[in-house]
This record gives structure tokens, sequence and C-alpha cells, in this order.
């Protein structure tokens, strides 16, 4: 799973971008499981799926679409789009995909943390 | 319609007399000789705009360009340019920018924008994926660039990208940049011809994606290029943690820093404003789209009189500028006074110059302060915070000085010996007597008084290996102009010239080709040609609008006034022989005209 330290963001953008091309092969920001919430010239949030132990998006899904294994599983055929589990979660760490209308929320690259790899400054750490 | 790769294909012509918006579509010619960003901008100004004619007229264009690389996962590809022809040279302007904005463009699906014309009310131009209109803007009108940021966003969605003017570039002051996301276009007076279109601001939002030609050799090339970069004692070290400033205390040691508006070349504060001084102010680390150098810091004054102040930076040039330039040592008035340029929306660069320009002239007893209206001498942290806040908005004599150093000289009887500018673009912060290398790379500049055409103090003083002595004349010539033609491309390419102190060319072709898949990026000699064949054809432009060899020089000062103290004591420059060097170096004849040959060679047709 993933832990924050937000004051050593720096905006670039990479984890967002490693994220997108990780899982749709695409050169964009916009298809990302994570992302950097500017607010110049305050430090930035980053909002990303956290893990949590209460699954609240699982347990606020009304389609079953949703379930915990190892990471937040996401059924397609059973999501509508309604995005309950958007406002669901307590991190904000689900965004949409505006391509899909599908929720977008991180699965560690199944163990892989591309972002972690990529982010220059250790602003997204895996939890251990 | 042909599939493109890296390139979006398409461009965004906005005319704004007629308010008619049409799309068109890249024209592959232009990929593969021009490459994209100042490369596109030449070609674009030199086939259509009008010879002659006046920058802040409705039948000068501006165009904001990316560049194939621009908004990819290659490192520090976050940056955009502006062309148009400078007010304040009355010749070529290309400004280059970092920031959000350029990727932005690429992910709405544009490769760039074209403005026209002149609106005859204030308006706002909004790109939203491929929806775009044109939008009043008149209540944003007088307002500055940081609340035009807020206020946009606050409108159409805080992930709106935005590049705006503030009051400085309404009122038409030819010191004027443009700004976007906090980060400013600023040199050669962008802002003012956006304003004298009537064109507040630009906000753009894409979600779209940019296809990569050869995935796989794109992501390898990547990972090489970003343990380059992390390994790197420059862009993975002194520059994450001081950022620009990283060379100040180097600078004053070998005597190139320039003092009292360039009187001097040792600045006797050296110990109050240098890089750790100024890192002490740095609040957190700040990025540019897609880079791992994060040279751009967020500062803070905790105490003293400009408790509160911030900014994003402050950065080398500025610190220079409205520090050792005006032999302020005061770090908290140099953070409020670059916060103040980027909220008017002005040059920090020319604003510190045209301050210490009037500085002079009243120590010299050429103005009184009575003409300025307030105090102004050198060393006074509020004679610079006053001087801003007048050229910002326009007041009293603050209309002039916002007109630049050149413009003022001329209306000053004795002043055109101190007045610090190339063509009319003021000075950065080196002083050419101890660097022959940049006093070449200053008089041939393009756009003028710049330090980003080439940087030969880069190799005379900082290179690990092959380092050059700095006030020999010899190789100076060719590594100006092989540097030139190398940042050139560079600003083609959308990635950051910083990235090139440790990602060479052998890196940067296979990403070219990579994420294009152009044939004729798969050679770097193909590559370093386009930006020969981009510099060739700006001389041709500026040629055209007026520019002759006596016009390739630098003031007066540095031929006349030997430097009295450091290092450099006793120096002047001498020019003529690099000159001549330089001209047959670049094929060029002896007034500076590209050669038949030349031209044949770099395949442009010179109509």
């Amino acid at each position: 799973m993933l832990k924050l330290k937000r004051s050593l963001c720096t905006e670039c953008e990479i984890c967002m971008a490693i994220c997108s091309w990780t899982h749709f092969g695409e050169n964009t920001t916009k298809r990302a499981r994570i992302k950097i919430e500017a607010d110049w010239p305050k430090t930035p949030v980053i909002r990303v799926c956290l893990a949590c132990k209460d699954h609240e998006c699982v347990a606020a899904c009304p389609h079953g679409a949703l379930t915990w294994e190892n990471w937040i599983q996401l059924d397609q055929d059973q999501c509508d789009g309604c995005a309950v589990c958007v406002d669901a979660c307590p991190v904000q760490g689900i965004h949409l995909d505006k391509r899909t209308g599908f929720p977008l929320i991180c699965d560690t690259c199944e163990g892989q943390y591309r972002c972690v790899q990529w982010c220059p400054t250790k602003a997204v750490q895996k939890k251990e | 319609m042909k599939t493109w790769y890296g390139y979006t294909g398409r461009i965004l012509d906005v005319d704004l007399t007629s308010a008619i918006l049409s799309e068109t579509e890249l024209d592959p010619c232009l990929a593969n000789d021009y490459m994209g960003g100042k490369g596109f901008g030449v070609k674009i100004l030199y086939d259509q705009l009008p010879p002659q004619c006046e920058p802040l007229s409705a039948d000068n264009i501006l165009v904001f360009a990316t560049g194939p690389l621009t908004g990819t996962l290659a490192p520090s590809s976050g940056r955009f340019e502006v062309c148009t022809k400078s007010p304040a040279t009355g010749l070529w302007l290309d400004s280059n920018c970092g920031g959000y904005f350029g990727p932005e463009l690429k992910f709405a699906g544009y490769d760039m924008i074209i403005v026209r014309g002149k609106a005859k009310a204030p308006l706002m131009l909004v790109i939203d994926d491929d929806k775009f209109e044109l939008r009043p803007a008149a209540d944003l009108w007088g307002t500055d660039t940081i609340t035009t940021h807020r206020q946009i966003k606050a409108t159409f969605g805080k992930d709106f990208k935005v590049a705006c003017i503030g009051q400085a570039g309404e009122n038409g002051a030819l010191i004027a940049g443009i700004i976007s996301e906090y980060r400013a276009l600023g040199r050669g007076g962008a802002g003012a011809v956006m304003g004298s279109k009537n064109l507040k601001a630009i906000a753009v939002r894409g979600s779209g994606n940019i296809p990569i030609f050869n995935p796989d050799g794109f992501m390898k090339t990547c990972r090489e290029a970003f343990n380059e970069l992390a390994n790197n004692p420059d862009t993975g070290g002194g520059r994450q943690k001081y950022g620009t400033n990283v060379i100040l205390s180097l600078m004053d040691e070998v005597g190139i820093h320039p003092v009292r508006n360039f009187q001097k070349g040792k600045f006797a504060g050296a110990d109050r404003v240098n890089e750790d001084v100024v890192e002490e102010y740095y609040v957190r680390n700040k990025a540019c789209f897609g880079c791992p150098i994060y040279c751009s810091k967020i500062a803070e004054v905790k105490e003293g009189k400009y408790k509160g102040s911030f900014t994003e930076g402050p950065e080398y040039e500025n610190v220079w500028s409205f520090g050792a330039n005006c032999e302020n040592v005061d770090v908290g008035a140099i953070i409020q006074a670059e916060y103040l340029c980027d909220y008017y929306g002005l040059d920090g660069i020319s604003a510190g110059n045209v301050i210490g320009f009037l500085m002079e002239c009243v120590e010299k007893g050429l103005l009184k302060e009575s003409d300025i209206g307030f105090p102004m001498s050198f060393g006074n942290d509020e004679s610079i915070i006053n001087a801003i806040h007048h050229i910002g908005k326009g007041e009293g004599p603050g209309k002039r000085w916002g007109q630049g150093v050149k413009k003022l000289a001329q209306q000053i009887e004795g002043a055109h010996e101190f007045a610090m500018h190339v063509k009319g673009l003021e000075l950065p912060a080196y002083d050419p007597r101890g660097s022959t290398g940049m006093a070449l790379a200053y008089a041939t500049s393009d756009r003028g008084g710049c330090h980003l055409r080439s940087w030969p103090i880069g190799d005379e003083l900082l290179a690990t290996e092959g380092r050059m002595d700095l006030v020999s004349l010899e190789f100076k010539a060719e590594l100006v102009k092989t540097q030139q033609d190398l940042f050139g491309m560079i600003n083609c390419s959308g990635m950051c010239l910083f990235a090139t102190f440790a990602v060479n060319l052998k890196q940067i072709t296979p990403f070219l080709h990579a994420v294009t898949g152009l044939d004729v990026y798969s050679s770097s000699e193909e590559v370093m040609k386009v930006g020969e064949r981009v510099n060739n054809l700006v001389r041709l432009f500026n040629i055209r609008e007026g520019l002759t060899r006596d016009l390739d020089t630098l003031p007066n000062r540095f031929f006349s006034e030997p430097l009295e103290d450091g290092p450099n004591r006793g120096r002047v420059v001498r020019l003529d022989q690099l000159m001549d060097e330089y001209y047959m170096v670049r094929g060029w004849d002896e007034d500076g005209v590209p050669g038949e040959e030349k031209l044949k060679e770099l395949g442009i047709d010179a109509k």
C-alpha cells in the first residue's frame, strides 16, 4: 500500500503520467489513479487510495462491483459508473475515468508500485 | 487523415478581429524541417507576418507552440514557446516557459495556437478538449495575474491551465511578459503584444493522450535519461538544493556577477545575498510538469520588513537584477520584487535593469529625485519596490520606465553610455568583460541581451572536461555557434535547457525518434540541423526587419570602461575579431547575412 509525504511533493505529476502509462499505455496524466491537487503556492494534496481497513467504497457500492483482494478490485460488468464509491472514499482517493466512466482505484500496479519507483522526491512511498 | 505520433497534428487558428476560430492540420513538412516550438514560430512568422509590421498593431501574430516532447514522460518536457515580433527590439522574439500549460494544450489536442488580429473589447480564449470559444474578459481586465489565474480556475474548473497578462501587458509596457501557472514568459514584451490584441488570457483543459511511436524504445530512453539527471552533480544535486541560485557565489568569485548596473564586478553584499542565504527562505521544492530537477522553489519571508512576502523563486536572474545590480542586500525585498513582477506581469530581468539604470541616472545627476517622485538610489530596497509598483500600474513616470532601458536612454541626454541592453533587450546576470563567450553570446543573440541562446559560461567555468579559458578568444565562435544550434533545437523540442546539462544529444535523438517516428529524427546530425535551420531563418527574419551588423554589438560601457575590481580588473571586451570569426563559422558574409550556400545546405527557401 502507499503512504504519502505531501511536503516532499513538487507537483511534477510524474506519478500521474507513469500511472496512466502503466495501466492504459497512454501518455497522459488524465487517466491516473493518483492525483496531485495543486493549490499554489500551498503544499499540494495527493489523492490516491490508501487502502484503509474499513473499505468504505466496497460497502458503499450499490452494485457489488468492488471487492478487496490485495487491493480494491473492480468488476466492470457490475459497475454502472454511479460514482457512489467516489463520494464514500474518506480520502478522496477514487477518480473517475473521463473516457470510460469507471472509477480509477490504485491497484499498486499489482505490486510493482510504478509511482513509487518514479517519484523523484519519495513523496509517494510504499507502506511496508 | 495522417496518423501522428508525438504531435497532435492539429492547430487552433484564432482571428481576434473577426472572432473566427478554426482548426487546421499540421503540415508534415513543418514537423520534419522545423520540429516544433521555436521552429514552428519562425516558419509561421517568416511566411505570414507582413514585413515591418508594427509589433503592437493588429498585424502582429502571437504563436503559442509546443514541441513533440511537450507533455510526454521524457524528463523535463513541460515547455512551450511564445513567438512574435518584439515591441522592445522590433526584431524576433521567442520566449520559453515551463509549468503545465504546454502539456495541457497537447492533452487538449493542439500542437499550437496562432493568435491574429485585435479584439474590440477584452477577451479570453477557453479551450476544453475539442471545444473552444472566445469569451468576454472585461471583468478580468485591470486584474493582476495571480487573481486572474484564481478567478479563471474558480469559474471554469481548477484543472484548467492558464496563460495570461497582468496590468503591465494591458498598459503596453514593453518589458511586460505573459504569466503561465505562476511562471513567466518574461522577456521581450510578449505581454504587451497580447495586451495590444485585447487578449487577457488563454485557459486550456485536455483529457487526451499523446501517442508514442515506439513505446518500448521510449521507456528505455526515459529510464536512462532519468538516471543521468539523478546522477548528475548539477541536475541531481546543486540545482535541486539551491535552484538556479546554485551558481551565485561562483559567479561573484570569478568577477562576472555585475554590480551597480554593470559598474563593478564584485558585490560587497555577497555574504548577505548568496545561495546559502537565499536557501534559508525556501519553504518547499517545486517542479514543472514531468521534471525531476525541481529547480523551482516556493520562498517565504518569515521576519523583517517584508514578512509575509512569498514567491515561486526567487531565481538566479532576479536575485541578481534586484540584488547586486541595484546593490540591494535585503533578500526579503528581492522576494517581494519578484512576486510583484509576476503579479503585474513584468519581466524581472528587464525591470531590475530599468531600476538599476534609473539609480545610475540619479547618481550621475542626469535625473533628479523630483523626476522620479521618490528616493531612488543604489542600495535602497524601497526604491525597487516603489518603482515596480509604478511600472506595473503605468502610473506617472512608471509608464515611461516600462518602455525599457533603450527607449528611456533616448530621452535622457548622456545616459546612452550606460544603457545596458543589446538591440533593446536588457542584459542578464553575467558581465561579458570576464567572459568572451558571453560577450559573443549577447552580441549575436537573436532576441537581444539574452543568456539562453547560448550559455558559454557553462563550458568556460563549469565543464568537468574540456574546460575553456574565460577570457581567451580561442574557439569561442565555434562554441557559441554550436550551443545556439543545440539550444535552438531544444527550444523546438519541448524539453528544458536545464535537462541538457545531463542528457546529451545522443539521448535526445532517440527520444525524438521514439516519440515521433519521423525518419529525419533518427540522426543526431539532422536533429542538430533543425537548430541551425531555425537560427538561420530567424536571422533572415531579423534582417528583413532591419537588423544590420552594427547592431550585433554590446553597450559601450563594456568597450570603454575597464572593470575596476575583482579578478577581471582592467578588462574590456574586444569583439571585432570574434564577430568576424562567428560570421565565418556560421557561413554568413561579413555583414552577417546568411550565404546562399548555407541556405541551400539547410534547405531554406528565402523568398
